[in-house]
């Protein structure tokens, strides 16, 4: 009986050296975000049904929000956006950045997106140049 | 001394079963949750925001400086070689997403120049990284 035994030690000692190697190279990564989207370019003449629906929004240098032709502070935008997503529920929201407008702004106005119940994408690009 | 070596052949082995159920359990965990992050070199000042919603699965970290340099494990990358070192990053977690550090001063420009290069390289789970108020 005791020659029949399989001597587990060897491949304990592996499982052990794995685990701790595991263990200690674990790195749990504390990422907090809004998660964003791009539009893509393809549809260039033909936007898809759902681009009418989009919220959109343009984001100035100087962080002052223009939607719906309207100049806004970036904390008022939230009510703005809840009030528009009555009219399109399901709507995706675009947010255009003009010039040099920061990402300190640029985040407060997707947190503002978000917090007025746009639960799609957020997406984000460029302005054209305006031409001035 | 001759009494306690017989009870040593006998009864004195321990039963190391159990245990083993639960090293084996804690590696296979351990493994499945490898993923192996590669920090930007850079410590960004975030901005803050209340919507953030935590992404665990973030494993491609880039961060954008105030000067709009683009850092990615622990170097500055061009803005033309960012596509290749995200799709290298890519392969080595496929199910990881990707996460860009932003400074609050940095341009919203070259965030979106990351993301689109993002997008051209393959990787669609994007977040733009964040801090509680």
């Amino acid at each position: 009986m005791a020659e029949e035994e399989v001597n587990l030690t060897p491949m304990l000692d592996i499982v052990f050296i794995m685990l701790i190697f595991f263990i200690v190279t674990a790195t749990f990564v504390k990422e907090i975000g809004i998660s964003t989207s791009r539009p893509s370019d393809a549809p260039e003449n033909e936007p898809p049904p759902e681009a009418r629906k989009n919220i959109q929004m343009e984001v100035t240098p100087d962080c002052w929000v223009i939607l719906e032709r309207r100049r806004i502070d970036p904390g008022q935008v939230g009510p703005n956006v809840q009030r528009l997503l009555a009219e399109r529920p399901g709507a995706n929201a675009v947010v255009s950045i003009q010039g040099d407008a920061d990402t300190q702004c640029v985040v407060e106005v997707m947190d503002q997106i978000r917090e007025g119940g746009v639960a799609g994408d957020i997406s984000l690009r460029k302005a054209p140049e305006a031409p001035q | 001394m001759a009494v306690d070596h017989s009870r040593r052949d006998d009864e004195e082995d321990i039963n190391l079963t159990p245990m083993l159920d639960i090293v084996f359990i804690m590696l296979i965990f351990f493994i499945v949750t490898a993923t192996f992050v590669k920090e930007t070199g850079l410590d960004p000042d975030k901005p803050d925001a209340n919507s953030g919603a935590s992404a665990p699965l973030a494993s491609i970290l880039v961060g954008i400086a105030e000067d709009c340099t683009i850092h990615i494990e622990q170097g500055v990358v061009e803005l033309g070689a960012v596509r290749g070192v995200i799709a290298k990053l890519a392969a080595e977690n496929p199910k990881g997403s990707m996460s860009i550090q932003a400074t609050e001063k940095a341009p919203a420009r070259c965030v979106v120049d990351v993301t689109e290069e993002a997008k051209a390289a393959g990787v669609n789970d994007i977040i733009v990284s964040t801090e509680p108020l």
